[in-house]
C-alpha cells in the first residue's frame, strides 16, 4: 500500500457504526509491551531496533489479524508523510520525530496498529467509532494474545507488564475515549466537571494527546492509573465516565435550547453556512465551526451530515493531510484557501448525495 | 522483602507515615524500624498514633515525614543505569531495572499508581482477558497476605486489615512477630 492511497481516504473504521448521538467520537485502546530480551528505548541500539522490528514483523505474520496488515519504517518516509500517520492517529507524534529504527504496522481498516520502538518496543492500538471501547478493547487484546505468543514479553508477576515509563507498568493499557463536549464547555460546567475527573484518577487532554489543545470542544479522557486496577475495572470505569459525561452534556444541551433556543440555532445555522461557503479557513475556525455544526447534528437541528462524515472532514482538514493532498508544501495562508475549498468541496457532495 | 534502609536484613515490619497528603510506605528490618520510630519521636515529638496501630500489631503507623531513606546507589546488572539517571530522565533502561531498583521503584509506582501490585492479564493467558480481576481471590501465603495488609491499611479499611493481621498471626511460625 502507498501512503498515497490513504490520504484521499476516510479510515475506514469510521464508518462503523458510531454513535447516533454524535457525542462520543471514537474510542481508543493501547497496550504497551516490551521484548524481555532487549533493552528500553533509552538504552537500545539501532542494530537491536532492527532485531525487535524483525521479530516483530516476523509474529505479526504469523496472526491472523495482521498477516496482510502494512508497514512503514519511518526512515523511509519523509517528514510531511510521518505527519499524515499522526494525524491518522496511527502513530504519535514522538514515534514520527524521534531517531532509531521504528515504524508501524496496520491493517487494511486502520482500527489495529502496532508501533515499534516508541518509548516501548510495542505499543497495540485498537480504535473503534463512536462508544465502541468494548469493541476497541476486545481487539487489541486480541491482538495482544496473538503477538504474545510468538514472542517473549518483559513481565513480572507482581508487577505484570514491564515498560520503560513507570507510569505504565502494569496492565500497559491505556484507554480513552474522544467526546465532543460543546454545551458543557457554553455553560461553563466544563471546568466542574474535569476536577471531577481528576478525582477518579481519569485525566482529559486535546485530541491529539499529551500537550494539545482541546480544540472544537473535544476531550480526550483516558485512566491514568496502570497498576493495581485490573483491565476489565479500567474499562467498566471508563464506560461508565463516558456515559455519564454524555448525560451531563445531554443535561447542559437541553438547558441550552430551553433558555436560549435563537441564540443556539443561530450560531449552529451561521457555522454551517460558512463551512459551506467560507474561501478561507483557519484550522481553529475550522474546529469551531464543526463544533457548532456537529452540535446542531446532535440536536437535530441539522440533518444529513452524518457524524462519521464530520469524522473524516476533520482528519482530511490536518495540515499534513492538505499538504500531501497538494503535492508540495503550502504556505499557511494557501493552507487555509484549500482548508475552505475542500471543506465546500465535501459539504456539497454531502448534503446533494 | 529486604528492608528499605538497611538493604540487608529482612524486612518484617511496614511503616506507613502520614505527610500533609501524601502516605509513604517502607518496609523495615526490626532493627531499622527500632532506629526510625525513635527518630521520628525526636524530630516531630509525636508517638504511633493509637488509633491505627491496632490495625495490625506489625504495622506502625506514625505523623510527619519519614527522611533519607537511601535511594539505590548500585546500578542495574542489565543496562548499567543508575536510579540518579533513571530519576533525571524517567524511563528505565531495560526489564532488569525493576529487579535492580526494587524498593525505591516500588514506592515511586505506588506514589503513581496508588498500588504495587498488578491486577490482570499475563502474557500468553488468552483466557485471562476475558477473566474477571484475579486480584478479587483471597489472599493466601504470607507475601500475598502481608500485601493484601498493606492495601487494607492505606485504604483505611482497618477492619479488614485486622482480620488479614489476624490470618498472618495464624501462619505457620508467625508466632513471635
Amino acid at each position: 500500500m502507498k501512503l498515497d492511497s490513504l490520504i484521499r481516504t476516510a479510515p475506514s473504521w469510521m464508518s462503523g457504526d458510531d454513535d447516533a448521538s454524535g457525542i462520543v467520537i471514537s474510542c481508543r485502546a493501547r497496550l504497551a509491551r516490551n521484548l524481555a530480551r532487549f533493552p528500553f528505548a533509552s538504552r537500545i541500539t539501532q542494530q537491536q531496533q532492527q532485531e525487535v522490528i524483525d521479530e516483530v514483523l516476523a509474529a505479526a505474520k504469523t496472526s491472523r489479524s495482521m498477516r496482510t496488515a502494512t508497514y512503514f519504517g519511518m526512515s523511509v518516509l519523509d517528514g510531511n508523510e510521518r505527519r499524515v500517520l499522526v494525524e491518522r492517529h496511527l502513530i504519535s507524534p514522538a514515534l514520527a520525530d524521534e531517531k532509531g529504527e521504528r515504524g508501524v504496522l496496520f491493517n487494511q481498516d486502520e482500527s489495529l496498529s502496532v508501533m515499534i520502538n516508541e518509548e516501548d518496543h510495542l505499543r497495540l492500538q485498537a480504535i473503534s467509532p463512536g462508544t465502541g471501547g468494548r469493541e476497541a478493547f476486545a481487539a487489541v487484546c486480541s491482538l495482544d494474545d496473538e503477538l504474545l505468543n510468538a514472542v517473549e514479553c518483559a513481565h513480572d508477576s507482581r508487577l505484570g507488564f514491564l515498560t520503560a515509563c513507570p507510569t505504565n507498568t502494569g496492565t500497559g493499557l491505556r484507554l480513552s475515549t474522544l467526546i465532543h463536549l460543546p454545551a458543557l464547555v457554553l455553560t461553563e460546567d466544563m471546568e466542574r466537571v474535569l476536577q471531577g475527573l481528576g478525582q477518579l484518577s481519569f485525566t482529559v487532554r486535546g485530541v491529539y494527546g499529551e500537550g494539545s489543545n482541546a480544540a472544537g470542544n473535544l476531550f480526550q479522557i483516558s485512566n491514568q492509573a496502570t497498576l493495581g486496577p485490573s483491565e476489565e475495572s479500567i474499562l467498566e470505569e471508563l464506560i461508565r465516565i463516558t456515559d455519564q459525561l454524555i448525560e451531563f452534556e445531554r443535561e447542559a444541551q437541553q438547558s441550552l435550547t430551553k433558555e436560549a433556543r435563537g441564540q443556539v440555532e443561530d450560531k449552529v445555522w451561521r457555522a454551517f453556512g460558512l463551512l459551506s461557503h467560507a474561501r478561507i479557513l483557519t484550522s481553529q475556525e475550522f474546529m469551531n465551526l464543526l463544533s457548532a455544526v456537529r452540535l446542531g447534528c446532535t440536536l437535530g437541528l441539522v440533518t444529513g451530515l452524518p457524524s462519521n462524515f464530520l469524522n473524516h472532514l476533520m482528519i482530511a482538514t490536518q495540515p499534513s493531510h492538505l499538504r500531501a493532498e497538494a503535492g508540495r508544501s503550502l504556505t499557511p495562508a494557501e493552507r487555509d484557501l484549500r482548508r475552505a475549498d475542500l471543506v465546500r468541496e465535501k459539504m456539497s457532495e454531502v448534503m446533494n448525495s | 522483602m529486604i528492608c528499605d534502609i538497611c538493604n540487608e536484613n529482612e524486612a518484617t515490619i511496614e511503616f506507613t507515615a502520614v505527610a500533609g497528603n501524601e502516605k509513604k510506605t517502607l518496609h523495615l528490618c526490626p532493627q531499622c524500624s527500632r532506629q526510625e520510630s525513635e527518630k521520628q519521636a525526636d524530630a516531630t515529638g509525636t508517638k504511633l498514633t493509637p488509633g491505627k496501630v491496632t490495625a495490625a500489631k506489625n504495622v506502625n503507623v506514625v505523623i510527619g515525614h519519614l527522611t533519607g531513606t537511601e535511594a539505590q546507589k548500585s546500578p542495574c546488572t542489565g543496562c548499567g543505569m543508575t536510579y540518579e539517571e533513571f530519576r533525571k530522565i524517567g524511563r528505565l533502561g531495560c526489564p532488569q531495572c525493576y529487579e535492580a531498583f526494587g524498593p525505591s521503584l516500588r514506592r515511586l509506582l505506588k506514589r503513581i499508581h496508588g498500588s504495587d501490585a498488578h491486577v490482570g492479564r499475563g502474557p500468553r493467558s488468552p483466557e485471562a482477558g476475558s477473566q474477571p480481576a484475579s486480584g478479587a481471590a483471597a489472599p493466601q501465603g504470607l507475601e500475598e497476605l502481608r500485601q493484601a495488609l498493606h492495601a487494607a491499611v492505606d485504604a483505611e479499611e482497618y477492619e479488614r486489615a485486622a482480620e488479614i493481621r489476624d490470618r498472618i498471626a495464624q501462619l505457620p511460625g508467625q508466632e513471635d512477630e
